[in-house]
């Protein structure tokens, strides 16, 4: 029953979700058949299965060094599979779990640990990683073994629309700039804008936020290193009195406007819209930000308190799936892809800034100003970045969770002190 | 279904009656055998049976377990129920959500429909045009692509504050507040009335004109006359319609998904964006069919509500007028 349950039946409910076409997709993939191509190794044949998710630049740029690896390596082809990010873990789920997953999986840190931590992921070793910053690079190890390499470093802080706030003759933020140089500036936009726009977003319910504040603080990340709740109530009531006033000051837009963002799109993007001008952005959402209105905006560093308030993560991985039959040839394309010269200038910033030292120091010349702008943010933070640490299992859940709690102290539903007690009950709840 | 069934019923036995009354039919022969129509209906049969049949089995064994997808599922019992009934907040929470929705949607939405095909009933050139133009919404009505654009339509500048501010009226973002969010989805959910309209429509002109006539005789207004007749004579119609659409509307996603996410604060958390969540987002495929059992035992429980309610207000004409 049990053998029977998971070979056949599964399989069918996910066709049944995901459409009938889904499934007949990899039935040619079985290794190794083809030995012609000009007395190759045959062994090094294979058609790989590669997924990511990003926009159309990275799809496009992707796919060109695709095939410049096939061009290269007779007998090494791809079966690409690209999408956004939403739908994307739904269906690399469904797929791992009928042992169909591709080869090649871009990750990410939030999933980072659910994969690793239940075996889907390959031991990676064997790579060449020496051109990566080793503490970008055990963000990809799970229980001292590396199974993802990290494709792009990604630095937290702000945007802001530069234009606008240079035209109201107010300066912008500066690379040392504090909370409270934050606030005030918030403070000083504020008068100058008409109806109906904010100076800034209102954080109360970003949780990845609250988190540079705190690490501000001296208090540490969300998470402790070994997997604990490391949410300081105190720094959280300070944090939700902060935006308590600034709401009731008008700095930051009503709560029904703040819920309803949805970022990226240019409509209901509160940034792109022009309803605030300041609010977070990790590096590798600047494009975005760029595409929509070029030389608009700007980056900041994280803003400090007592102590630096930024850090970097892994913009995405590369990681293998462990039922892949071509661990070995999905290695190479990965050593190839992050340390090849000809694939580098193809890729650009598309996937954040490059990992090897020796690969961003040979684009550095080439870059154009959006991807300048990441680089500047990048080297601002790295002089006194936090360490990144990747949450434990269920992290990503549990951040979900937290700005939904935020969500109710906006809307004036809970106490900030009560939020508290219910954070520390999901945290309960969503970490396993 | 229901009707599909008996009308098939029906087919059968007018057969039988033909075929009993002593005349030969040659052809009778040929389908004798049950085997050539199971083989006639076996592309319906298989699909049946692959794709809804053994799934279900299949969740009722996984809604016992702990299942992550990725893992294989462990058997842990009642242990997924217990949890639902006993600690589960957003089991509660997103239920009284639902509810609210099928009690207030379901009504809101037959009724439309019921008004309109009592509009398009009547005898006026070009009818057929107005009737595909009023359908028309509800081939589109509950695809992603229209859930964006009401997303679009209905944000603090969207086109329906834009309406509101001509006649003085400051808007506000209908679907970012959690008081009016669920009641916005409940007005969009009005807007796909065309499947219950199409067959009330079918319903009204199974109604003989000469009762119309014959009230008209004695005097009888047209309100009367539809609260008299019309309603009496659709009711087996009103109670379909009401079924199917309760019985949908306990599945309500595709808006609540795209619009709202669920939001803002869990105000529009339906039940099927909880189970989709729970099996997908987090991983908890167990769980998540341990759910979607509770949500087939509740849809169970009010639809047989339904039908019991039905002997006291249905009426079928062909028991000779009388009340089942």
């Amino acid at each position: 029953m049990k053998k029977l349950s998971r070979s056949v039946s599964l399989p069918i409910a996910v066709c049944l979700l995901f459409g009938l076409a889904a499934c007949g997709s990899n039935k040619d993939a079985p290794s190794t058949s083809q030995s012609s191509a000009g007395g190759t190794k045959p062994a090094e044949s294979a058609k790989l299965r590669i997924v990511w998710w990003g926009s159309q630049a990275r799809h496009d740029a992707t796919k060109m060094v695709l095939d410049l690896y096939s061009k290269n390596n007779p007998g090494i082809t791809f079966e690409p599979d690209f999408s956004g990010f939403d739908s994307y873990w739904d269906k690399l789920a469904t797929q791992s779990a009928a042992k169909n997953a591709p080869d090649i999986i871009q990750m990410d840190a939030q999933y980072f640990n659910e994969y690793a931590g239940r075996k889907q992921l390959a031991d990676l070793s064997g790579i060449n990683v020496n051109d990566l910053d080793p503490n970008l690079l055990s963000a990809g190890k799970y229980q001292d073994k590396l199974f993802a390499i990290p494709i792009g470093s990604n630095p937290f802080g702000m945007v802001y629309n530069k234009t606008a706030i240079e035209k109201m003759g107010i300066s912008g933020p500066g690379d040392d700039w504090t909370w409270d140089d934050l606030f005030q500036l918030a403070r000083d936009i504020q008068p100058k804008l008409e109806k109906g726009k904010y100076a800034l977003r209102d954080f109360t319910i970003d949780g990845e936020v609250y988190e540079m504040f705190q690490l501000s603080k001296g208090k540490g990340p969300l998470s402790s290193s070994e997997g604990k709740l490391n949410v300081d109530e105190q720094t959280w009531l300070e944090w939700c009195a902060l935006f308590d006033k600034l709401r009731e000051e008008g700095v930051v837009p009503p709560a029904e406007i703040t819920v309803s963002e949805k970022k990226y799109d240019p409509q209901l993007d509160l940034l792109l819209n022009g309803t605030v001008l300041i609010k977070q952005s990790y590096a590798s959402d600047y494009p975005a930000w760029e595409s929509v209105q070029p030389g608009v905006f700007g980056l900041a560093k994280a803003p400090r308190s007592t102590q630096a308030g930024g850090y970097i993560k892994p913009a995405m991985y590369w990681a293998i799936s462990a039922e892949s039959k071509h661990i070995e040839q999905s290695k190479q394309f990965i050593d190839f892809f992050i340390n090849d010269k000809e694939a580098a200038d193809i890729l650009g910033v598309t996937r954040g800034v490059p990992v090897s030292s020796q690969i961003l120091d040979y684009l550095q010349p080439k870059l154009n100003d959006a991807a300048k702008a990441q680089l500047g943010l990048i080297n601002a933070t790295k002089t006194d970045a936090n360490p990144f640490t990747v949450g434990p299992k269920g992290f990503g859940n549990f951040i979900v969770d937290f700005n939904k709690v935020g969500a109710e102290i906006v809307f004036d539903r809970i106490t900030p002190e009560q939020a508290y007690r219910d954070i520390v009950k999901h945290w309960e709840a969503d970490i396993k | 279904m229901g009707e599909r069934v008996n009308s098939a019923y029906k087919l059968t036995a007018d057969h039988r009656k033909v075929r009993d009354s002593g005349k030969k039919i040659k052809s009778g022969r040929r389908w004798e055998s049950p085997l050539a129509g199971y083989l006639f209906i076996s592309p319906w049969l298989l699909g049946f049976f692959l794709f809804t049949f053994w799934p279900m089995i299949q969740s009722a064994y996984f809604s016992f377990t702990e299942y992550s997808l990725l893992e294989a599922p462990q058997w842990i019992g009642l242990d997924n129920f217990n949890k639902i009934i006993n600690e589960d907040r957003l089991f509660y929470k997103s239920l009284g959500v639902t509810f609210w929705f099928v009690f207030a949607s379901v009504p809101l939405k037959l009724l439309t429909a019921l008004l309109v095909a009592v509009v398009l009933n009547r005898k006026l050139r070009g009818m057929h045009f107005y009737r595909t133009l009023i359908y028309f919404p509800s081939l589109v009505g509950t695809s992603v692509a229209i859930a964006i654009l009401w997303s679009n339509m209905l944000g603090t500048d969207g086109f329906v504050n834009k309406l509101l501010s001509y006649v003085g009226i400051e808007g506000k973002s209908w679907i970012g507040s959690p008081d009016t969010a669920l009641g916005t989805l409940i007005l969009l959910a009005m807007w796909q009335f065309g499947a219950s309209m199409v067959i009330f429509l079918a319903g009204l002109k199974q109604i003989s004109g000469e009762l119309y006539e014959a009230a008209s005789v004695d005097g009888a207004s047209k309100a009367r006359q539809f609260v008299s007749i019309t309603i009496p004579l659709l009711s087996p119609v009103i109670l379909f319609n009401l079924v199917l659409q309760t019985i949908s509307a306990f599945q309500m996603f595709t808006q609540a998904f795209v619009i709202t996410k669920g939001g803002p604060i869990n105000s529009t958390y339906m039940y099927a964006l909880y189970l989709y969540e729970k099996a997908f987002g987090r991983l908890e495929m167990g769980y998540a069919s341990a759910l979607a059992w509770v949500l087939l035992l509740i849809i169970g429980a009010v639809t047989a509500l339904i039908f019991f309610s039905s002997r006291y207000w249905v009426f079928y004409a062909t028991d000779g007028g009388k009340s089942k």
